[in-house]
């Protein structure tokens, strides 16, 4: 990677032009705005405040820190051993007047956000630790880490806030993780640049997906872009230019519009189907009325999965039923009688509450989703009564996360009646909602026709489904060879789950990243799909393939694909298969290229 | 302002468990007070945990006490008692 600097000769040139080099992974050009994410645990970005706006700034830091302080204590205070030594050091810094007076300090005279001037002023403690000969001595950077985490979670509350993306946005981070990356995805970016994250890493197959313009390989790109930055990622060279020339931005803009696809927008059909015929209904995932108006436009029949738990996150705890009832509400009547489906909280319990700061092991196999609110009922009795109540007169359905067994199903239903009843009582309109159960967990999988049975529909979560039927967590980049969703396990679950829902006549809506991209929403319909749910951005081109292919082709590859040995074996022939049959459809780029596993 | 010095003796340094009780100490007395290091590789504010941390002060490092305030003589006395008694691991 080379870095050239030049001076611009424009006339009025805001700032020169720099130009950084590095690897192309996903084709196409973006032009927008840098917004940069810092922290690999945290992501989260600086930013500038307004003179009146830094006062509140110094409260909200000092609330944060008092919300630290707290928590600290709920930890510390049954123990009385080394670890309430530990504990009393860390308190001790959340109590430095030193501490406390550099990170205000640079609040007030840089005007930064407070995640910004922590993050600034614990670097340069932790440079000084870094620096310490003595390795006992040294080793207290962890506390200090430890330190930072922990106000880090104060300031957003104990929840992740989320990221400040406009449709003009580049994301610019040293990597991206997969969580981050889904974020991105469900809104409106424009491209990605990275320090690193190779071809293979799942993010980056998100992109090429998605069709984001990506440049890798960027060293320090966080001190080389600044948010803020005007920026034309070159995705076909891997060239970023920061800032360039009002020429070359239109330049850019004449050659982005010449590569984009001819507009086959104009007239949506009423009905979206295959080549052969087969109708199928694409619906969008979406939190928000106006990602939906949008997805509207492209052609989606309402909401397919409707994630609540983001009200959790936005409201900083879980939301009352008066806030439930107002949001339920306001999303049916935007969708109208094409429905919402809604999906219970689906967050793990160091989300959900403050006092279990201690981290679970292995939180994707922890307290969450379906098993948090059992244990927990009052948080899921209130939810289902705003749902009872949001769905009088409307088209609203519940959809149960992370279902293993029959028996969370029933009892779920059981405390449904209870609130109905209990709501009736109290003469309180309520409608009917469809329960549907979320199938994502292997043993969902193999009991898919009891399932089937206690529900009115299925959701197919391909995303943890994939996760946990190979076992591989898919923000490890260490194992990121080892996410196939091509695996043949994947592909016969797949079709375990649709044949039981046809067996059952119940309707099953795939949604996450497998309905979404262009190839493997072929391999659904191969596989019998008839209803997908995707993010807003992925509509189009998803479209656009289902209504070129038939479904009797796809079926006969996806045949072949079912008898595979391997995921690899599986790949090659999506590889060789798709682009011999639908040359038009697929760029050899964006099909599955060998791996070495 | 009074001054003092004092020898860390305790096998382990001025480290974290160390560190916190010191600063414990400190915050009981309404004294500023100061530690240096002896080879001028360092200050800090004792009420201040993050900065003892810096001193790096390991077995055998001589500090520089410095006290200001109305208590400062107490201060002095009680900082010099925990530094010679070794933080109590001696």
């Amino acid at each position: 990677m080379a870095i050239t600097r030049k001076n611009n000769k424009e006339k009025n040139p805001p700032t020169a032009e720099t130009i950084l080099k590095g690897r192309s992974v996903s084709k196409g050009i973006a032009i927008g705005e840098a917004v940069c994410l810092y922290g690999v645990k945290r992501q989260f970005y600086r930013i500038k405040l307004k003179n009146n706006e830094v006062e509140r700034e110094i409260k909200r830091f000092r609330a944060a820190l008092r919300l630290a302080r707290l928590r600290l204590k709920k930890i510390s205070a049954p123990a009385q051993s080394n670890s309430s030594s530990i504990l009393d050091v860390q308190f001790l810094m959340l109590e430095d007047p030193s501490l406390i007076n550099k990170i205000e300090t640079l609040i007030r005279s840089q005007k930064v956000n407070a995640e910004w001037a922590v993050k600034e002023v614990s670097d340069k403690y932790l440079e000084a630790y870094k620096a310490i000969q003595d390795d006992y001595l040294k080793e207290r950077y962890i506390d200090l880490e430890d330190v930072t985490e922990r106000l880090m979670g104060a300031l957003e509350g104990g929840v992740h806030s989320s990221l400040p993306l406009s449709d003009k946005t580049i994301v610019i981070a040293k990597e991206i993780k997969p969580s981050t990356m889904v974020e991105i995805l469900n809104g409106d970016v424009k491209g990605l640049v990275t320090e690193s994250g190779g071809w293979t890493s799942h993010s980056f197959i998100l992109a090429r997906e998605h069709g984001l313009p990506s440049a890798t390989g960027m060293k320090n790109v966080l001190r080389q872009i600044k948010t803020g930055d005007t920026l034309v990622v070159d995705g076909n060279n891997g060239i970023v230019h920061v800032n360039p020339p009002e020429k070359k931005m239109k330049e850019f803009s004449a050659l982005q519009a010449a590569i984009s696809k001819p507009g086959q927008r104009s007239k949506l059909p009423q009905k979206i189907k295959t080549l052969d015929g087969r109708e199928m209904i694409i619906r969008v995932n979406s939190d928000t009325a106006i990602n939906y108006l949008e997805a509207k436009k492209l052609g989606a029949k309402g909401i397919g999965l409707f994630r609540s738990e983001f009200l959790a996150n936005r409201e900083r705890g879980f939301p009352t039923e008066k806030t439930q009832l107002r949001e339920y509400t306001h999303i049916a009547n935007e969708v109208g009688k094409d429905g919402v489906c809604i999906r219970t909280f689906d967050i793990g319990v160091s989300q959900a509450f403050d006092e279990f700061e201690e981290k679970e092991k292995n939180p994707a196999l922890g307290l969450r989703a379906i098993r948090l609110v059992l244990a927990n009922e009052n948080i899921f009795r209130t939810q289902i009564r705003a749902l009872l109540r949001a769905s009088y007169k409307k088209d609203v359905n519940i959809v149960l996360p992370m279902i293993s067994d029959v028996a969370e199903i029933l009892r779920a239903k059981k405390i449904i009646v209870e609130e109905r009843k209990a709501l009736r009582a109290k003469k309180i309109n309520i409608g009917k909602p469809k329960l549907g159960a979320m199938i994502e967990v292997p043993s969902a999988v193999l009991m898919a026709a009891e399932i089937a049975v206690e529900v009115d529909f299925l959701s197919l979560g391909t995303n943890d489904l994939v996760q946990y039927l190979l076992a591989v967590d898919r923000d490890n980049e260490n194992v990121a060879d080892w996410f196939r969703t091509l695996h043949p396990a994947v592909l016969r679950s797949v079709k375990y789950v649709l044949e039981a829902g046809r067996k059952y006549k119940k309707p099953v809506m795939v949604c996450g990243e497998m309905s979404g991209s262009p190839v493997y929403c072929v391999i659904l319909i191969g596989l019998g799909a008839t209803e997908l749910s995707m993010s807003v951005k992925a509509i189009p081109r998803v479209t656009e393939v289902l209504t070129q292919v038939s479904a009797k082709d796809a079926g006969a590859i996806t045949k072949k694909l079912l008898g595979c040995r391997s995921a690899s074996e599986a790949e090659a022939m999506v590889r060789a298969e798709f682009h011999c049959k639908w040359p038009h459809l697929f760029d050899l780029e964006a099909l599955p290229k060998p791996r070495s596993i | 302002m009074l001054e003092d010095k004092v020898l860390i003796v305790n096998q382990l340094g001025l480290h974290a468990r160390a560190a916190a009780q010191l600063v414990h100490l400190a915050n009981s007395f309404k004294s500023n007070i100061k530690l240096q290091r002896s080879d001028n590789r360092g200050v800090a504010d004792a009420k201040s945990i993050l900065s003892v941390l810096t001193l790096a002060a390991t077995k055998g490092t001589e500090l520089l006490i410095a006290v200001e305030g109305p208590d400062e003589k107490s201060a002095l006395a009680a900082i010099k008692d925990i530094f010679q008694k070794g933080f109590g691991e001696v």
